[in-house]
């Protein structure tokens, strides 16, 4: 409501004075006024005006005051309908525990199902957001960029992947996808199967409908499985099997090293109860299955995996302070910086000398000690105490390092305490950022140019006591780790894994659970996010000798969060929408202006043909 | 639209009335004169009393018979007389000398005195254009039949026209009238006044006027008395003056004064305006023929020929020669 409207009435009598002004205007002449000089005198003379009343002035007058309440734009609740395109949200819960059957085929194919058929009832000026939730928050798509068909292709297209729900980055993702003049629906698609966080309690500006699928469902899973190499070479396992139910468990139980079963024993499970098993496995198994038989409501969790070997990282290491050697970890009179990079495991590394750099072979890890080449090779780069003079990380004064730094996983484990450092080298690189500073000086740089990842200690080890400490092998570690991930044991569904590179594998097979093979090339991706089934993975490659390796992890869905199906009851929160957004129940407020607009016209249609007649 | 008059004042335009009434239009009146030759049937109605010049080549029948050939009695020979009119026959017959007497017509004197004041100058067709045309009218009869006319508007109080006689006098009669001007104001008892003390022998005296501003038309009257002088007051209105056309909050303006009034004229006040005019002529022809004036109203818009003659024909004020 627009209360400066009002104004619109000093319109009134503004119309009213045109008017008088007209009537006095009205001016005749006669032959003599002797002949009205007889009227009565009550009549004669000048006296207040009147207002000259007709059929125009009260037409124009109820123009003006329609247009009046047009401007003050008067609103009333009602009951019609909705003008509002809809936008229907959709956030679907795709952790492991949807995967569950007891729902057929599956709870998160029912709630496929649910959410299609919300989208099939949208019109063609509605529009729809896909949000999942497990592992992380991400919206799958929007059809106002994309269209309903081509989401309910991406909808279609979802696998449970994943352990655990990012409820607080679903509903942010829910809360910016709302169109304000829209009319806006959250709708959640999951199995209650998870404890929602109580500090996200908030407010969401639409109101949000929960869409519960499945039943609450007994359940038995391999919720852990670890293992850790033993002095003598073995490999020792260690497995934890739960039951969620109420009821006592027997379960089947088979060991699988390599893919041989080598133990097998029936497991009594406690109602709600949980068993620890440990396994002590021969030198040389490269992978490790714990499987469990007569699958339960949800077959996912009754495997895990681990992988027990990782396929070496080979390192050369170009200094002058070094001995030209093929493998130096086996030899005597190590450098610092040979023995920290010998510490590191499951690493080979060679050395050269400077000038013989041309013509190297291809290597996994690069470590440039004093010296840098004229370009930067492809991979990781570990670089110390770089030279002032070099073409490719000039050296530069710099003004003292003023700011703070946050912890960084470079330095994790690093204790600088009594540490002394000799004098860095300034480095004006853009793309290099800094990690660690000491004395206004910062000694430590990361940085990515090209496809070549670098890590910078920017000072002469041998300078102070850092090579003498503990610190340094630790932090060598560190940059090796970052420069290339190590390949893991095992990960959760729906996690990303780096593949081994190029240089260590040229060729490389991806063998997934379900024995469905993969081909990779030295073209290969950095990351394998198709990691949504739940089972050993192998990767079979032939390294650049020639010879052939396997290694592999596992893909463990077994979670207490994600295998406990006997959690199922209406989320024990609301979220209601703002205060400031329209309740659901109101009416919605009808703009009433176009009626008045309307009657303005039709006033003065009939005003200019009495004007007129 | 409906407010695209409201500042017309301002403009300085005039009111629908004053457009109607121009110049041109009263200079106009006598072009088209063809209703004149076929008033030539009709001759103005004067009194045998008036004084006429017997000796002027009129038509109209003498009181008194004059030594003539056209024998009506005799009388016995007096010096002086024309022995061309001499009866020697019944004179050898008796013992004096007998003159033969005669008819001999006579010209009446016609003074036609024409308001020209601005009051007259309104209305579609104006008044003035219409008493023009009546003047021209009446003067025509008056010259074709051998009258002596003479013509004075009466802003004036003198003959502008005449006195003259005879047909041939009709083109300038005509002139006269088409070159009459309007005069702001006509004081109509001094006019009569300073017309009758002129020197003359009387006549038929006609006044045409609207009568409007006229406070003592009695007195006026008094100054034309019989037998010298028969007078006849042609009341000439507008049809809009007797019933105008006219509603609401109006501002009149006087087209002589300029004065000017407000009036709410609603359909009572018109009513009352309409009785009152009435009464007004009434009191008009009262006047008249209390003071032996013959009263006739005329409006503004009747034709000469079809209306305004048979009327007067009717009243005994023309009759067929």
């Amino acid at each position: 409501m627009n209360l400066l409207g009002l104004l619109g009435l000093l319109s009134l009598p503004v119309i009213i004075i045109l008017h008088l002004l007209r009537e006095r205007q009205e001016r005749h002449t006669v032959s003599s006024l002797t002949l009205w000089a007889w009227l009565k005198p009550e009549v004669r003379g000048p006296r207040p005006r009147r207002a000259p009343w007709n059929r125009v002035l009260a037409l124009q007058l109820l123009a003006a005051l329609f247009l009046t309440a047009a401007l003050v734009n008067p609103q009333l609740p009602l009951p019609l309908p909705p003008l509002q395109a809809d936008r229907l949200i959709l956030i679907l819960d795709n952790s492991t525990s949807m995967s569950a059957t007891d729902a057929l085929p599956s709870r998160l194919a029912v709630a496929q199902a649910r959410a299609a058929a919300r989208l099939a009832g949208l019109g063609s000026s509605d529009s729809a957001a896909l949000i999942t939730v497990s592992p992380t928050a991400r919206r799958v798509g929007d059809s106002a960029q994309s269209g309903l068909v081509p989401l309910g292709a991406e909808l279609a297209q979802l696998q449970a992947a994943g352990v655990g729900h990012d409820w607080e980055g679903a509903l942010a993702l829910a809360a910016a996808s709302v169109v304000p003049s829209q009319n806006n629906r959250i709708v959640v698609f999951t199995d209650g199967a998870f404890e929602f966080p109580n500090s996200l309690q908030a407010a969401l500006p639409a109101p949000v409908e929960w869409n519960l699928v499945g039943e609450p469902q007994s359940n038995q899973a391999v919720v852990a499985l670890a293992a850790r190499p033993t002095p003598s070479g073995a490999q020792q396992v260690f497995a934890r099997i739960a039951n969620f139910s109420a009821l006592p468990a027997q379960r089947l139980l088979t060991l699988l090293a390599d893919g041989a079963a080598i133990d097998s024993s029936q497991l009594s499970l406690a109602p709600s109860g949980a068993t620890a098993l440990a396994w002590t496995l021969p030198p040389g198994a490269r992978a490790v299955e714990v499987r469990l038989a007569s699958a339960d409501a949800l077959p996912a969790d009754d495997v895990a995996a681990l992988g027990l070997s990782n396929p070496p990282v080979d390192a050369l290491l170009v200094s002058r302070e070094v001995v030209a050697a093929a493998d130096r970890c086996g030899g005597k009179d190590r450098t610092p910086v040979e023995r920290a990079l010998c510490a590191t495991p499951n690493l080979r590394l060679k050395t050269l000398h400077p000038e013989t750099y041309v013509g190297y072979e291809p290597h996994d890890l690069y470590v440039f000690q004093g010296w840098l080449p004229a370009a930067w090779p492809t991979g990781g780069v570990l670089v110390i105490d770089p030279p002032n003079d070099n073409p490719v990380l000039p050296a530069a004064e710099s003004a003292p390092f003023t700011g703070a730094l946050p912890a960084d996983p470079l330095l994790a484990d690093v204790n600088w305490t009594n540490i002394v450092l000799g004098s860095a080298t300034g480095m004006e690189a853009d793309w290099l950022s800094p990690v660690y500073a000491r004395d206004g000086q910062v000694v430590i740089w990361r940085g990515v140019t090209g496809v070549t990842r670098v890590v910078v200690l920017a000072f002469d080890v041998n300078a102070g006591n850092l090579a003498k400490r503990s610190a340094f092998p630790i932090l060598v570690a560190n940059a090796v780790r970052e420069l290339l991930p190590p390949l893991p044991e095992s990960i959760q569904p729906g996690e990303s894994v780096a593949l081994p590179s190029a240089q260590v594998f040229p060729a490389l097979t991806l063998t997934n659970p379900r024995g469905e093979a993969r081909e990779f090339g030295a073209d290969r991706p950095m990351w394998l996010d198709d990691t949504t089934r739940a089972g050993l993975y192998l990767l079979e490659g032939l390294t650049p000798d020639g010879s052939a390796r396997t290694v592999g992890f596992g893909v463990n869905a077994g979670s207490a969060d994600e295998s406990d199906l006997t959690r199922q009851a209406t989320p024990a929160f609301s979220i209601a929408p703002p205060a400031s957004a329209p309740p659901l129940a109101a009416l919605p407020l009808a703009d009433l202006w176009p009626v008045f607009v309307l009657a303005v016209l039709v006033v003065v249609f009939l005003e200019m043909r009495v004007a007129w007649k | 639209m409906w407010f695209k008059d409201i500042f017309r004042r301002l403009s300085g335009s005039a009111p629908p009335e004053r457009d109607a009434v121009k110049s041109e239009e009263a200079s106009d009146a006598l072009d088209d004169l063809s209703f004149l030759r076929r008033l030539d049937r009709l001759t103005l109605r004067a009194s045998r009393y008036l004084r006429g010049d017997a000796l002027a080549a009129g038509q109209r029948p003498s009181l008194r018979r004059l030594p003539s050939n056209d024998f009506r009695e005799h009388r016995l020979y007096l010096p002086g007389d024309d022995l061309r009119h001499v009866d020697w026959n019944a004179s050898a017959r008796a013992e004096h000398v007998f003159v033969k007497l005669g008819e001999r017509p006579k010209e009446a004197a016609v003074h036609i005195l024409l308001d020209n004041s601005a009051s007259m100058n309104w209305g579609q067709p104006s008044k003035f254009w219409a008493a023009k045309r009546l003047a021209a009218g009446l003067g025509y009869l008056a010259l074709s039949h051998g009258d002596r006319l003479a013509i004075a508007p009466l802003a004036e109080g003198r003959p502008l026209f005449g006195p003259s006689h005879g047909k041939g006098r009709i083109p300038a009669m005509i002139r006269c009238l088409r070159e009459l001007p309007l005069a702001p104001r006509a004081d109509f008892p001094a006019a009569a006044r300073r017309y009758a003390h002129r020197p003359s022998r009387g006549g038929l005296v006609i006044f045409i006027s609207d009568l409007l501003g006229v406070s003592d038309l009695a007195s006026a009257l008094d100054y034309f008395p019989l037998p010298k002088w028969q007078a006849l007051v042609l009341h000439l209105l507008h049809p809009a003056e007797l019933a105008p056309a006219l509603r609401g909050e109006i501002e009149l303006e006087d087209a002589e004064t300029g004065a000017q009034a407000n009036y709410d004229l609603t359909p009572a006040v018109l009513e009352q305006y309409t009785f009152h005019v009435r009464a007004w002529c009434e009191s008009v022809e009262r006047a008249c023929y209390d003071h032996t004036a013959a009263y006739a109203r005329l409006l503004a818009d009747w034709p000469i020929e079809q209306m305004v003659m048979p009327y007067l024909r009717r009243r005994g004020m023309v009759a067929t020669a």
